[in-house]
C-alpha cells in the first residue's frame, strides 16, 4: 500500500479504528485483572461512571481534562471501596457479584434525573480525537507491559496460577489484588470518559450485561497473558463483521462460536497462537542453519 | 392491591423452574451454565415456531419443548462443558472457562431467535391454550396462572424426589461430592453428567414455555433478565439445594412484588443485584440451610 493509499484507507475506517480503541482500552481493564487471578467484570460499571461523571461535569461548563481527572478519580474510589468490599469472593463468585454492581450502576443511572434517566445524557462537546485515543492506548498499554515484567510481573503470575502458594514467597495478595481491582476500574473510566467526549451521548441501556460479554469475548480471544491480547482483541471482533459482510445479522452467533472455540482449544487467545507460531519459526530456522547442522544428532 | 400477591404467587413460580435448572447443573457438575436463559428463551421460541404452523395442544406442546430443550443443553455439555474439563486440569480455571465459554454458546440460540423472530415480540396463538379467567375472592386469575404455580410445584417435588430417592439421584449425589471415587465406584461421571443437563435443560424449556404462555408472547431476550435474579435466588437458597431455592424463588418475587407496590416500580430489580452482593459477603454458603449436598 502506497502512503496516500494508507491515509486514504484510515481516513475510510476512521470511526471503526476509534471504536477498537475504546473497546480496547476496556478490554485492558478487564485483563489487568484477570492475569492477577482477579475475575472482576467491575471495568463496565467503571466505564459507566467515567462515562456519566464526565458527561455531567461537561453539561455544567468544565474544561475536558478537569471532568476526566474527576470522573476517573470518582471510578478509582468506587473500584477501591468495592475491592475492600469484595475482598474474600473468589473466581466466578466474585465475577457475579461484580456483574451485578455493574447492572445496579446502570440501573441507578436510568433512574436518577442528574444522568438523564432512561434517555441518558447527550450534547456533550466532542472533544476526543484519533491521535489523542492512540496516544492514551499506548500509554495504557505501556504501564500495563511494565507490570507484565520483571519482579511484578513473575509476582503476579504466581498469584494466578496459585494463590495459596503466594503468600509463603511473601506477596502481598491482599495489595496486589486490590491494585489490580483499581487500576481495572481506572481503565474501564478512561474507557467511557473518552466515549462520551467522543460521541457526545450515553444512554444506561449501552453498558448493560450484553457490555460485559463483548469486552469479556475481545479480552479472552485476544489472550489475557499479556496487554497485546485484548488490544488485538478489540481490533478483530470490531473489524470480523466488517470482513466478514456476508454474515451479516448472524455475527453474534459467529462471535460467540469464537469465544467457545477458544476458550476450548487455545487457551491463550489468538496472542497465544501467534507466540508458538513465532516460536516454531525460530526453531525452523535454527534447525537450518549450518551450525546447527553440523551439531551430531 | 392482593391482586399484587397472586401475581407474585406466578412471578415466584417461574423463578423456581428456572432457578432449580440453575442450581442441579452447578450443584453436581459445578457449572455456573450462563446459556440457561438461552435454553428457557429457546423454550418458548419452539412453542411460537411450532404453535405457529400447528395449533397443537399443550399436552403435546409442552413435552416436546422439554425434550428439545433437554436435548439442547446435552449437546450443549457435550460440545461445550467436557472437552473444557478434559482439557482444564485445573479445578478453579475450569469453572472459569466454562462460565465464559457457556456465554459465547448462549449468542448462537439468542441469535437464531432475534432472526425468526424480527427482533419483536411476537404473539402465541390463542388456540395453543385457550386463556380463560376467573374471580375468587375478589381476586383475578386465569387457568394459565394456576398451571403455572400448579407445574412448578409439582416439578419441583418430583426433582427433590428424583434427587433424594431414586438410584440416579444417589449417584447424582455421589458425583456431587467425589468425582473421582465415582468412577471407582462404577458410576459413569459423563453420562451422569449428560442426564443432569438433560433435566436441568428441560426444566428451563418447560419454564420459558410457561412464561410464554402466561405474557402470551415471547420475545430474543426474554431469558435475559432472570439470569441474575436466579443467581441470586440460588446464593439465597444455597446452591444446589432444592428446598431452599423454592423458598428463595419465592420469597424474592414477594419482595419485588412489595417493592413494586410500597416503593417505586422501577427499583424493582434492584433487590436481586443487592441481594447478590449482600448476601455474597454476609453468608455465601446460603441463608436457609446448609447445601443439599456438600461441595468441594
Amino acid at each position: 500500500m502506497t502512503a496516500p493509499a494508507f491515509i486514504t484507507w484510515l481516513g475510510d475506517n476512521e470511526t471503526l479504528i476509534q471504536s477498537a480503541l475504546i473497546f480496547a482500552l476496556l478490554a485492558f481493564g478487564f485483563q489487568v485483572a484477570l492475569r492477577s487471578g482477579v475475575y472482576t467484570f467491575a471495568a463496565v460499571g467503571c466505564w459507566a461512571i467515567g462515562a456519566y461523571v464526565t458527561g455531567i461535569l461537561m453539561l455544567r461548563g468544565w474544561a475536558t481534562l478537569p471532568a476526566t481527572v474527576v470522573a476517573i478519580g470518582a471510578a478509582a474510589l468506587v473500584s477501591l471501596l468495592l475491592a475492600l468490599v469484595l475482598g474474600r469472593l473468589r473466581a466466578l463468585y466474585l465475577a457475579m457479584a461484580t456483574v451485578a454492581f455493574d447492572l445496579l450502576v446502570i440501573l441507578v443511572a436510568s433512574t436518577l434525573e442528574i444522568t438523564g434517566g432512561p434517555t441518558g445524557l447527550y450534547g456533550i462537546p466532542l472533544v476526543t480525537s484519533t491521535p489523542v485515543l492512540l496516544a492514551v492506548v499506548a500509554a495504557c498499554a505501556l504501564v500495563l507491559r511494565q507490570r507484565e515484567r520483571g519482579h511484578t510481573g513473575r509476582q503476579l503470575e504466581v498469584m494466578r496460577t496459585d494463590e495459596r502458594l503466594a503468600p509463603a514467597l511473601g506477596i502481598d495478595v491482599f495489595r496486589q489484588r486490590i491494585n489490580a481491582s483499581v487500576l481495572s476500574g481506572v481503565l474501564g473510566a478512561l474507557s467511557g470518559a473518552l466515549y462520551i467526549t467522543l460521541v457526545g451521548a450515553i444512554a444506561p441501556t449501552q453498558a448493560g450485561f450484553e457490555l460485559i460479554v463483548t469486552t469479556l469475548t475481545m479480552a479472552v480471544i485476544g489472550g489475557t497473558s499479556s496487554w497485546a491480547g485484548p488490544l488485538l482483541g478489540a481490533f478483530v471482533v470490531t473489524w470480523l463483521p466488517e470482513v466478514l459482510g456476508f454474515i451479516g445479522d448472524w455475527w453474534p452467533a459467529v462471535q460467540g462460536l469464537i469465544l467457545v472455540v477458544i476458550v476450548i482449544y487455545a487457551r491463550d487467545g489468538l496472542i497465544g497462537i501467534v507466540r508458538g507460531a513465532v516460536r516454531r519459526a525460530r526453531h525452523l530456522r535454527a534447525a537450518r542453519t549450518p551450525e546447527a547442522r553440523e551439531v551430531p544428532a | 392491591m392482593e391482586q399484587q400477591f397472586v401475581n407474585a404467587l406466578i412471578l415466584g413460580s417461574i423463578y423456581t423452574l428456572f432457578a432449580l435448572g440453575l442450581t442441579l447443573s452447578w450443584g453436581v457438575l459445578n457449572v455456573l451454565n450462563l446459556a440457561h436463559g438461552a435454553l428457557f428463551m429457546l423454550g418458548g421460541l419452539l412453542a411460537w415456531v411450532i404453535a405457529k404452523e400447528h395449533p397443537i395442544s399443550l399436552v403435546v406442546l409442552l413435552p416436546l419443548t422439554m425434550l428439545c430443550c433437554g436435548v439442547a443443553a446435552v449437546a450443549l455439555d457435550a460440545f461445550v462443558f467436557q472437552p473444557i474439563r478434559r482439557r482444564y486440569e485445573e479445578h478453579g480455571s475450569a469453572e472459569m472457562a466454562m462460565l465464559i465459554a457457556s456465554l459465547g454458546a448462549a449468542a448462537i440460540p439468542l441469535t437464531i431467535a432475534v432472526q425468526l423472530t424480527d427482533d419483536q415480540v411476537q404473539t402465541i396463538p390463542d388456540a395453543v391454550f385457550p386463556v380463560q379467567s376467573w374471580t375468587v375472592l375478589g381476586l383475578h386469575i386465569t387457568n394459565v396462572g394456576v398451571m403455572v404455580i400448579a407445574a412448578s410445584l409439582t416439578l419441583s417435588l418430583l426433582l427433590a424426589l428424583f434427587v433424594n430417592r431414586s438410584k440416579h439421584g444417589h449417584a447424582l449425589r455421589a458425583l456431587a461430592f467425589d468425582p473421582e471415587t465415582c468412577g471407582l465406584v462404577g458410576i459413569s461421571a459423563s453420562r451422569l453428567a449428560a442426564l443432569t443437563m438433560f433435566v436441568s435443560g428441560a426444566l428451563a424449556g418447560g419454564a420459558g414455555l410457561l412464561l410464554a404462555l402466561h405474557l402470551g408472547s415471547v420475545q430474543a431476550h426474554m431469558g435475559d433478565s432472570l439470569l441474575l435474579k436466579a443467581f441470586a435466588v440460588i446464593i439465597l437458597g444455597g446452591v444446589g439445594s432444592i428446598g431452599g431455592g423454592v423458598a428463595a424463588a419465592f420469597l424474592l418475587a414477594l419482595v419485588e412484588t412489595v417493592m413494586v407496590v410500597y416503593v417505586d416500580a422501577d427499583l424493582k430489580d434492584m433487590v436481586a443485584f443487592a441481594l447478590i452482593i449482600v448476601l455474597l459477603l454476609w453468608r455465601p454458603q446460603g441463608l436457609f440451610a446448609r447445601a443439599a449436598w456438600e461441595r468441594a
